[in-house]
């Protein structure tokens, strides 16, 4: 024995290569859509893909924040839904003004998360099984309060500020700006606060986490009120871009959203996500989309793509015993 | 002390699920008084059908600690496939082999995910899910294939026609949960079921082959939700490509009222039966106060969610 | 002893599902000492430990520091007066940051209440530089999932260093998963603790660890109490006497008669990476051979190769004469071997499950009617014998294992695979956390099985046990075979002695 040493190493990083890889699937797809429709690579399109991608990419946030604790949310959608939906009816049918309008729908998502939350923190309910049963309840509100049908806001001008503004006569809307500050937000939070690291610990460890003391059920909660509140946020924001208030655009959501999440490395057993490379594996999604309409691709090969996506993505994350 | 409540607990479970259907059909009763009439009990049985039987195979899923949330679109494909081989060649063999390969199909490549992937069941299926709606929209562009030509006739026959007044899919579905029950109860393979849902590390040891019981389940229910799906499209004379995105929810939400573990190992098709029936005549019951469909959506997560939280078992600290 | 002491617990008692694991035992820590806990398994040395770092919480007794009672209620609260625990199964968050993971739940903060990486960069490199020499090449960015077990050690030593006021740490078998080279510098550290006038607590199995590092060694025997020894005054052989010595009776009696010619099984070649090299053995009808060794020596992970339980590289199995091959337990259960593995709620049971059903799951055969469906009369029959055979205490075969004491359920495991009517019966630590009583029960079972001609393979770390029950014992030693005795008046020290590592 030369001397004596610790072994400090058991590989490279195994994060950074994920993450090449996750880039260049990404580079590749906008190439690939790029070379077959001249237009998708435009500076005009590029902005509307982001755009579009305003809802998902809060729901991806709101996902990543809830699967670093270790979680499902499959409500994510039908919050969104519902929120379009409340906004859109207070003031269309209620005659409310547009910001109290936006203010009550957004509590309703915090309020839609906090059952959540509660539910799986405090109840121990499982996460996924919670979720999902508050996703069918509030398609059943929605159902009842539209009768499937979307609610036409041509109208109300202000209501459509958010979504349409073209801010200093650009393409950038005041929900893209939205979309990037609650990236940058939830960066912030789960960096630099210790509710954020405690997240981490949470889905990483819940036995350490409570060995040191952590509120393990508050925290469940909390991811799962947040997730709430930005879905129900990213819901508005897709009425007031659309003048509408539609029903049925949640059904696909948690499902992209978790796909985006997980391809972008957040772990489906917790502790782990990377808000920046979530955003990058959002936008893969909504490329593949965007992309597959533009070459058009009829839309139903969307639901076979990202459902795809999904199974490979946990299969290359499902740890596999020799 | 633990051990006498536990008994207790065992043997309060099945009297209380079955307490609450009839206190539910006794308010129903009173609240309208056309619901407790044959015709009526018959229009909930015939109703509950598909998500009976998927509920069946979801059970036994379920029972060996997986879920399977793409059955209800293995169901419109199902029908899709078995419509589409009996227009082209007329046999009802082949449309019923055809309807059955699909719920094969979809089975292996489940059961492989989980079993010897060793993928998160839920997600996966999810996910799964989604693929089929795709397909099937491929195939159909969302239309559904009607049958009501005279080629069809030989395939909608079964899901019409009475056997002693009892409509043939009420039999069949009985007959499903008959032989399920059995199989689960004498077979050694259904006893692993259990077995492996109760401690698959247990189970391994002794013996008892986990990607056999893993496969198997996935199968079951795959393909009882593929005879579910045709014996819609059968009764009804119509292949719908969406036979409804709730029925996986309804036939868990059944399964778990039910009191089928969430955990795995116990189970009890009899008691699941009478989950799917608290499920349809909650249904039935609300249509018949004059309530629009929408709120069966409410009913129905509003039941699951409440199941689901009286079976975990909370630490006490 | 008119030394100042830091930390004394007195009367400690501690159960777990019924059984007494700790009987009023005590130990007083002295600041600049090496305390080490001494004892077989099960004897409660670890429990105690867990219980002053507040892993567990005791039944009673009473916790004193610098002779004030505390109470530790959990590892949040220890750690506040002082007392660390460095646990032999190391909490590590992966996905962090060394650093983060020193700081867990305490990290540094700014002003703004905002995490202060760069103020816990800086204190995680000032806790480094407390290690000396081992943490020069330790980089704190780095993701504790990318280390190894024994910089993860360093990371846990190193979270005792955070605190403003360490008086204790414990050790609970810190060399189990090191290498040598790693052990070295785990030794320098704590002897560096020492003479900063910390009071430390090692347990370890290794009596060569004991002398080399101790000041002093707390004897502990069946969750009692024995003594306390000042290392440099104690011998080996001392401390020996003092870890055994109880009723030999309890083992019955036992004259290799039943032993016969033929070879039940044949184990050749056996080696799994590092856990196991080139077992070879036999064992014959009617033997009970003992395999002993410590922990971590490779017993258990040889007898789950064999039983194709767990992966293994190469080994060929012969029963009764023939070949097999035995990838799953399936296939060793058609040759006829069955296992009883050591750890029985996680894989011996079917807890919220019938009686019934836990004895009939090894041989569906015998409850089978002759449509090869499964018969409830038959299965009724099976499982009231194989309860009465091991005398089961239970309300009958309906009720749920897990209602059952821990022997009673241990006895439920080893019917399972008696009715199986195997021919070579592996046990591996069967008696672990159960009371004498089903202990002799236990014995008396396998006496029974080997007159009938079965063969016995027991594993166990119980030298008395080992002694008292088996024909001929192999010891094993980081994964070789490291003696083989016949066992004629052997004494405890004559086996011991070949499970160390020299």
């Amino acid at each position: 024995m030369s001397n004596a040493k610790i072994n400090l190493r058991k590989g490279i990083n195994r994060d950074t290569r994920q993450n090449i890889i996750v880039l260049a699937a990404l580079i590749v797809v906008m190439a690939f859509f790029g070379i077959r429709s001249p237009y998708f690579l435009k500076p005009a399109n590029l902005v509307a893909l982001l755009a579009a991608a305003v809802p998902l990419g809060l729901i991806g946030i709101a996902e990543s924040v809830c699967l670093l604790t270790g979680a499902f949310d499959m409500a994510v959608g039908m919050v969104a839904s519902l929120g379009g939906v409340i906004v859109t009816m207070l003031i269309s049918e209620a005659g409310y003004a547009t910001y109290v309008a936006y203010a009550i729908a957004l509590v309703f998502g915090i309020l839609s998360g906090l059952v959540a939350g509660v539910s799986v923190g405090y109840l121990k309910m499982p996460a996924w099984i919670a979720t999902f049963a508050l996703m069918n309840i509030w398609r059943g509100v929605i159902y009842i309060l539209t009768n499937g049908d979307a609610i036409r806001m041509t109208k109300f001008k202000e209501f459509k500020w958010l979504g349409q503004h073209k801010i200093f006569g650009t393409d950038i809307t005041p929900a893209i700006v939205i979309l990037i500050l609650a990236f940058v937000a939830i960066y912030f939070i789960l960096r630099y606060t210790k509710f954020g690291r405690d997240l981490h610990v949470v889905g990483g460890n819940p036995e350490a986490a409570k060995n040191v003391g952590l509120r393990v059920e508050l925290c469940q909660t909390i991811a799962f009120t947040i997730s709430g509140f930005l879905s129900a946020l990213a819901g508005v924001l897709f009425a007031s871009r659309s003048g509408s208030g539609q029903p049925v655009i949640g059904e696909m959501y948690a499902m992209q959203a978790i796909a985006g999440a997980v391809v972008g490395g957040t772990s489906m057993s917790g502790g782990k996500t990377n808000p920046a490379m979530t955003f990058v594996g959002i936008m893969f999604v909504v490329c593949l989309q965007n992309g597959l309409t533009m070459i058009q691709v009829p839309a139903f090969y969307q639901h076979i793509a990202t459902g795809a996506i999904l199974v490979l993505a946990i299969l290359v994350q499902t740890e596999r015993p020799k | 002390m633990a051990m006498k409540k536990k008994l207790t607990r065992n043997q309060i479970q099945p009297l209380l699920t079955i307490g609450v259907l009839i206190a539910l059909c006794i308010i129903f009763t009173f609240s309208n008084s056309n619901f407790l009439t044959g015709q009526n009990l018959f229009s909930i049985l015939i109703t509950s059908v598909v998500v009976g039987m998927i509920a069946i195979g979801e059970c036994t899923c379920i029972m060996s600690g997986y879920f399977d949330m793409s059955v209800g679109m293995i169901a419109s494909m199902a029908g899709l496939a078995a419509a589409t081989v009996m227009g082209s060649t007329g046999s009802v063999l082949l449309a019923l082999l055809a309807g059955i390969a699909v719920g094969l199909v979809c089975g292996l490549l489940a059961g492989a995910c989980v079993s010897y992937l060793g993928m998160n069941a839920f997600i996966t299926t999810f996910a799964l899910q989604s693929v089929y709606r795709g397909i099937i929209y491929i195939f159909t562009d969302g239309f559904p294939i009607p049958m009501f030509d005279a080629k069809y006739a030989a395939f909608t026959k079964w899901g019409q026609m009475k056997v002693l007044g009892i409509q043939f899919p009420i039999i069949a579905l009985v007959l499903c949960y008959v032989l399920v029950s059995l199989f689960l109860k004498y077979r050694k393979l259904g006893r692993c079921i259990y077995l492996v849902g109760g401690n698959a590390k247990c189970a391994h040891i002794c013996g008892i082959s986990l990607h056999r019981v893993q496969m198997f389940v996935f199968l079951l229910c795959d393909v009882l939700a593929a005879l579910a799906g045709m014996l819609y499209a059968s009764r009804i004379g119509s292949a719908n490509a969406f036979l409804g995105d709730t029925i996986p929810m309804e036939a868990i939400a059944a399964t778990i009222v039910g009191g089928t573990s969430m955990a795995g190992g116990k189970g009890n098709l009899a008691l699941t039966f009478v989950g799917v029936m608290i499920v349809f005549v909650v249904k039935n019951g609300l249509i018949m106060i004059g309530l629009p469909d929408f709120y069966q959506y409410i009913a129905v997560g509003l039941i699951f969610f409440l199941a689901v939280m009286v079976q975990t078992e909370r630490k006490k600290s | 002893m008119s030394e100042e002491i830091i930390l004394r617990a007195e009367n400690i008692v501690k159960s777990f599902y019924g059984n007494r694991v700790l009987n009023g035992v005590e130990i007083s820590l002295k600041p600049g000492k090496v305390h080490a806990l001494c004892g077989e398994n099960g004897a409660g040395k670890s429990t105690l430990l867990k219980i002053i770092t507040g892993l567990y919480i005791k039944d009673s007794g009473q916790i004193y520091l610098d002779g004030k009672e505390i109470e530790v209620n959990n590892v949040e609260t220890a750690r506040k007066y002082g007392i660390h625990v460095v646990p032999q199964e190391m909490q590590m968050l992966r996905e962090l940051s060394v650093a983060e993971n020193i700081f867990l739940g305490n990290q540094p903060r700014t002003k703004a209440g905002t995490i202060d990486w760069k103020t816990m960069y800086r204190r995680a490199n000032e806790v480094k530089s407390m290690l000396g020499k081992p943490g020069e090449k330790l980089n704190v960015r780095t993701k504790a999932g990318d280390l190894g077990m024994g910089a993860w050690q360093l990371i846990e030593i190193m979270r005792a260093f955070t605190s403003d006021n360490l008086r204790v740490i414990a050790f609970d078998e810190p060399t189990s998963s090191l290498s040598d080279s790693e052990v070295e510098i785990l030794f320098s550290l704590i002897r560096d603790l020492r003479s900063r006038g910390i009071a430390i607590v090692y347990v370890s199995h290794r009596m060569k660890e004991i002398f080399e590092l101790c000041d002093e060694v707390s004897i502990f025997r069946d969750g009692s109490y024995v003594g306390t020894r000042a290392v440099k005054d104690t011998t080996n052989d001392e401390l020996v006497s003092m870890m055994i010595g109880r009723d030999v009776n309890l083992f019955g009696d036992r004259d290799h008669s039943d032993v016969q010619e033929e070879v039940a099984l044949r184990a050749t070649n056996f080696s799994h990476g590092k856990f196991y090299q080139d077992i070879n053995l036999e064992v014959h009808k009617g033997e009970i051979l003992g395999l002993y060794g410590l922990v971590g020596a490779g017993r258990t992970e040889f007898v789950r190769g064999l039983f194709g339980a767990d992966h293994k590289d190469s080994g060929e199995v012969e029963v009764l004469g023939k070949k097999v091959t035995i990838k799953t337990p399936g296939q060793a259960i058609r040759a006829g071997i069955g296992l009883v593995t050591e750890n029985r709620r996680e894989e011996g049971l079917l807890l919220e499950n019938s009686l019934k059903w836990n004895l009939s799951m090894t041989n569906f055969k015998a409850i089978m009617d002759g449509l090869h469906n499964l018969s409830m009369r038959k299965e009724k029959e099976y499982a009231t014998k194989g309860m009465q055979i091991f005398r089961v205490k239970a309300t009958g075969y309906d009720m749920n294992a897990g209602g059952l004491s821990g022997g009673n359920q241990q006895k439920v495991v080893l019917a399972k695979w008696v009715m199986a009517d195997c021919d070579v019966l592996i046990v591996d630590e069967p008696t672990r956390g159960i009371d004498v009583g089903a202990k002799a029960e236990v014995y008396r079972a396998l006496h029974q099985l080997a007159s009938e001609g079965k063969a016995i393979i027991m594993v166990s770390s119980e030298l008395p046990e080992i002694i008292g029950v088996s024909d001929r014992i192999l010891v094993m030693c980081e994964g070789r075979i490291t003696a083989e005795l016949q066992n004629e008046n052997l004494q405890e020290d004559d086996v011991i002695r070949y499970a160390f590592s020299s």
